[in-house]
């Protein structure tokens, strides 16, 4: 296939992709983020106030966004069609990882924009931390729902590690999603560390599997 | 142009799933036009296609397709249409949305997309339905559907496995018909335990069992095998239960009082009707004397077939269900 | 028999092995691992814990004097769902506020409107010191001076206390129910420490404290866990195209649906059972000199977690039958985390709503008060249970019937409605 053609080809798919499987997923990130405007202040906040709507609530779009990635071909025989032909599934996933991730980083930032809006002052680690943290939660739901072919397990994962994080406050270390919120800035590096290892691994089971 | 450019060549393939051996040592060749694959169900015909297509993998043994070894897979693929055994496509997608995105991953041009998929739809006559979401179709639109994305790339090979399973006997014609056609330029493999679908459509066939390629050659082959061995009787009704217990049955027609039953026996014809009419069994199935009356009939597909598997010493699940 | 096969496919599935996971994990890290022994009070000890005392000497200064603070900084918390938010209020609602503390402070709106040396509670810097090190120094809360009007009755205070409530838009400290919790705290004294110690040594309040506070933690985990479960084994039949085979046997639609349910309900009862069974073992063995009376206490604790499991389990198959398994998932985890939030950690047991919180081994007292709507609770759960249950029921035997043709009815006579309306729109 020459380049011209794979250029196209990518185009077409992402297109398709964008207009079929991402607005389900899209559509409840933005409700989980209207919903973290409703239940949290997001005016006039400071220091570690900052950080609770964003480490409590927002890091849910990223399992929204990551976990639901093999949906569409959970259904075997679906994702036998699409793995017969030439252009692998492997490239559909990293399509549709690609266009998750930034996904997960823009709502991050129009979310702290509005809270910015609202005069609660949001550093830039906020930012940062909250899309490390969103990465990890989403990329442990992708890895089990990729690997058991189970998006209601790999969702029941991240709510497992929502709340180790929530009971077990600093005993997870640097793997805390509520670090920021407990007044720690720093060591978030870790987690989007942690979320590409687990991302990456599970890509790889999935393909040693040939799940994909 | 190499021979081995038009075929496919399997030879001993070893197939494992954890410890079950699913193939055992399979050597087969496929050359062009309608092969049909043979077996019960657990024989190991879905799990032949799908390391065909790519799908599996194999753990000894070679393969090549048409003169591409299985391991480039890309390569493969390209040259290569599958229509799965349930064919399922995204529901909320439309028809044509359907074939336009499995072009995409087939890395076909805008421009060749859209000059075969209006002209696929129209040979598998979906073209009123171009614009329905994939759920609303009915079974057989369905598989329509799925040789239309089989053949969207024009494939050099076209494994489809047991098509035509759960198709009314109008579809399934239609089905048949279709797949014949297409097999005028390419490699067609066909799964099915529906033995006229074989009958119908191919020339050449391979009966597997449990893993096992138990026969390979043409159909005509495969007749000429059950030749002589295919008798049918006209019988007491009170008889059947001991028939059935001492032969092959293949297929029987009731009528008031008494049965016309289509057997295979391995014995003599002409023969007295002691161990049938007497109620003594015969100690081998069909190897018993042929009941008083029986003629001999010419073997249909599905004689031979049964008959090949009796041959090869695979047990023969009769009774009353 | 129709019942062990459903167990076996509960127990089988990943999702029932990750709900066991999540039990242990809650278990051992948040309560097992940290039971310790009740000491007795000794005198002198110091501090002996803090107690609500609902004393209007105590909570009506100290209301009147946050409430003023808040209003001279512009801004009042509030926790409307429990959590955090700043609420400002229009200049309208400021002035009525302001016409409150008159009343509360004998100030006139001016006086208070003039101050302008109000200054938060807190540690400033000034400068540094000779070592280059920040110089801190603690600030008292500055306010302008005034006295509670000898003439403002207790029962007024509450009312001037719930109209602030109202303005600032209801979640605040200063609602008349929640006023002492805020304001009516005081050290315990060495008495009332000892008192408690003794009433908690009762014959069977002992085992109700540690399993009181066992349900604490489980109830946290069985508010959104089992949901995974249930949406999970209930789109089974779906994922392997079953459905048809199903609707077509002779079985009832409520022996079906009743059993599955059982069988989902009972396989996440016995990790939880298994649970309380470890606590009566564990903590009998902390107290070898006792006979711990655990009756009362295990009624208590199956009381309160086993309608977690029902309630949430039959929503989930509810919206799996109707919606989709995703969605299931999406609502009771919002549910779930909006009632966590809501609910206070000690004591708090709302009438209806998911969560119960007592987070200590103490404040009985506090609990006996609030058995009433505990039983109400528990109560209007199972029964939110049983309607999920039987409009799941209703769902399925629709569905086997007519498929989901009722359904598209439905949706397109909406439609057409929403055409029509469109069109005389137009007109």
């Amino acid at each position: 296939m020459d380049a011209h053609l794979r250029a196209e080809t990518l185009w077409g798919i992402l297109k398709t992709n964008l207009h079929r499987q991402f607005p389900l997923p899209a559509l409840a990130a933005v409700a989980l983020m209207a919903l973290t405007g409703l239940v949290f202040n997001l005016n006039s906040l400071e220091g570690d106030a900052v950080a609770r709507p964003l480490e409590m609530l927002l890091v849910w779009v990223g399992p929204a966004l990551l976990a639901t990635v093999f949906l569409p071909e959970q259904n075997p025989e679906i994702r036998d069609v699409v793995r017969a032909r030439q252009t692998g599934y492997l490239w559909v996933c990293l399509l549709r990882i690609l266009y998750s991730v930034l996904a997960v980083a823009l709502l991050i930032l129009a979310f702290t924009g509005i809270m910015r809006a609202g005069e609660s002052r949001v550093l830039p680690y906020h930012i940062w931390g909250c899309i490390c943290s969103t990465m990890l939660l989403g990329a442990l739901g992708l890895a089990v729902s990729g690997v058991t072919g189970n998006v209601a397990g790999g969702l029941m994962a991240c709510m497992l590690y929502y709340l180790a994080s929530y009971g077990m406050g600093r005993k997870l270390g640097v793997f805390s999603l509520f670090s920021m919120s407990k007044g720690s800035m720093q060591g978030k590096g870790w987690q989007l560390l942690a979320a590409a290892v687990l991302a990456a691994g599970a890509l790889l089971v999935m393909r040693r599997r040939r799940q994909i | 142009m190499n021979q081995e450019d038009n075929c496919i060549i399997i030879s001993h393939v070893d197939k494992y799933y954890g410890k079950k051996q699913a193939l055992k040592d399979v050597n087969l060749t496929i050359g062009q036009g309608m092969f049909g694959l043979l077996g019960r169900n657990g024989a190991g015909k879905t799990t032949l296609m799908k390391t065909l297509a790519t799908l599996h993998e194999k753990q000894a043994g070679e393969i090549s397709v048409c003169g591409i070894p299985i391991s480039r897979a890309k390569e493969i693929r390209g040259i290569t249409g599958y229509l799965p055994q349930d064919f399922s496509m995204y529901p909320n997608m439309t028809v044509y949305e359907c074939l336009d995105y499995l072009g995409m991953l087939s890395g076909m041009s805008k421009a060749l997309r859209q000059k075969r998929i209006p002209m696929l739809l129209k040979r598998v006559n979906l073209t009123k339905k171009r614009r329905s979401r994939v759920k609303s179709l009915s079974g057989g639109m369905k598989r329509r559907l799925g040789i239309a994305q089989a053949l969207l790339h024009d494939p050099k090979v076209l494994i489809v496995d047991e098509p035509t399973a759960g198709l009314d006997p109008e579809e399934r014609i239609r089905f048949r018909n279709l797949l014949c056609e297409v097999a005028e330029e390419r490699i067609v493999i066909l799964s099915t335990h529906i033995v006229g679908d074989i009958e119908a459509t191919c020339e050449n066939i391979a009966i597997l069992n449990e893993g096992e390629l138990l026969w390979s050659g043409t159909v005509t082959q495969l007749l000429e095998n059950a030749r002589g061995k295919v008798y049918t009787a006209e019988i007491p009704a009170s008889m059947l239960p001991q028939v059935k217990h001492d032969y092959i049955v293949t297929g029987m027609l009731r009528s008031e009082q008494t049965v016309t039953v289509r057997l295979l026996a391995d014995g003599q014809p002409g023969g007295g009707s002691a161990s049938a009419t007497s109620g003594e069994s015969s100690e081998i199935r069909g190897q018993g004397e042929i009941p008083a009356g029986a003629r001999e009939a010419m073997p249909n597909c599905e004689d031979a077939y049964m008959y090949c598997l009796h041959q090869h010493g695979c047990e023969i699940v009769g009774g009353d269900i | 028999m129709l019942f062990i096969k459903e167990c076996k496919k509960v127990i089988c599935s990943m999702t029932f092995v990750l709900f066991v996971v999540t039990v242990v994990a809650m278990y051992t890290t948040q309560y097992s691992n940290g039971l310790r022994t009740v000491a007795e009070p000794k005198p002198g000890q110091g501090n002996y814990g803090q107690i609500i005392r609902e004393d209007p000497q105590l909570i009506m200064p100290a209301a009147v004097e946050s409430l003023l603070g808040e209003y001279l900084s512009g801004s009042y918390a509030a926790y409307p769902i429990g959590l955090y938010k700043n609420v400002r209020l229009k200049e309208s609602k400021r002035l009525e506020m302001r016409s409150v503390l008159e009343e509360l402070t004998g100030l006139s709106g001016e006086e208070i409107d003039g101050f302008n040396d109000f200054s938060e509670a807190g540690f400033f810097g000034e400068g540094l010191d000779e070592d280059g090190n920040p110089v801190m120094f603690y600030q008292e809360k500055v306010l302008p001076e005034y006295s509670l009007p000898v003439s403002l009755t207790y029962g007024r205070f509450c009312e001037l206390m719930g109209k602030a409530d109202d303005l600032i838009g209801g979640g605040s400290s200063y609602a008349v129910g929640t006023l002492a919790s805020y304001f009516g705290l005081a050290p315990m004294t060495y008495e009332e420490a000892l008192a408690e110690y003794e009433a908690m040594m009762a014959p069977g309040e002992l085992g109700r404290a540690y399993l009181r506070l066992h349900c604490d933690y489980m109830g946290i985990d069985l508010a959104v866990m089992p949901v995974f479960v249930a949406a999970a084994l209930w789109q089974l039949d779906r994922r392997a195209r079953m459905q048809s085979l199903i609707y077509t046997r002779k079985s009832s639609t409520a022996r079906i649906v009743g059993t599955r349910y059982l069988a989902l309900v009972c396989c996440m009862s016995v990790p939880v059972l298994l649970t309380l069974l470890y606590t009566v073992c564990k903590v009998g063995g902390m107290y070898p000199q006792m006979s711990i009376d655990w009756g009362s206490g295990l009624g208590m604790a199956l009381l309160w977690l086993l309608p977690d499991i029902l309630a949430v389990s039959a929503l989930g198959i509810l919206l799996t039958e109707l919606f989709s398994p995703l969605l299931a998932i999406f609502l009771q985890c919002v549910w779930w985390f909006i009632s966590l939030n809501a609910t206070g950690l000690t004591g708090d047991v709302g009438r209806f709503g998911l969560q119960i919180r007592h987070n200590s081994l103490r404040y009985s007292v506090l609990w006996q008060s609030q058995e009433k709507n505990f039983l109400c609770n528990r109560l209007a759960l199972t029964a939110l249970a049983l309607l999920c249950l039987g409009l799941t029921v209703w769902l399925y035997e629709h569905k086997r019937k007519s498929g989901m043709a009722w359904m598209n009815r439905l949706f397109s006579t909406m439609k057409r409605g929403n055409a029509e309306t469109r069109k005389e729109g137009e007109n």
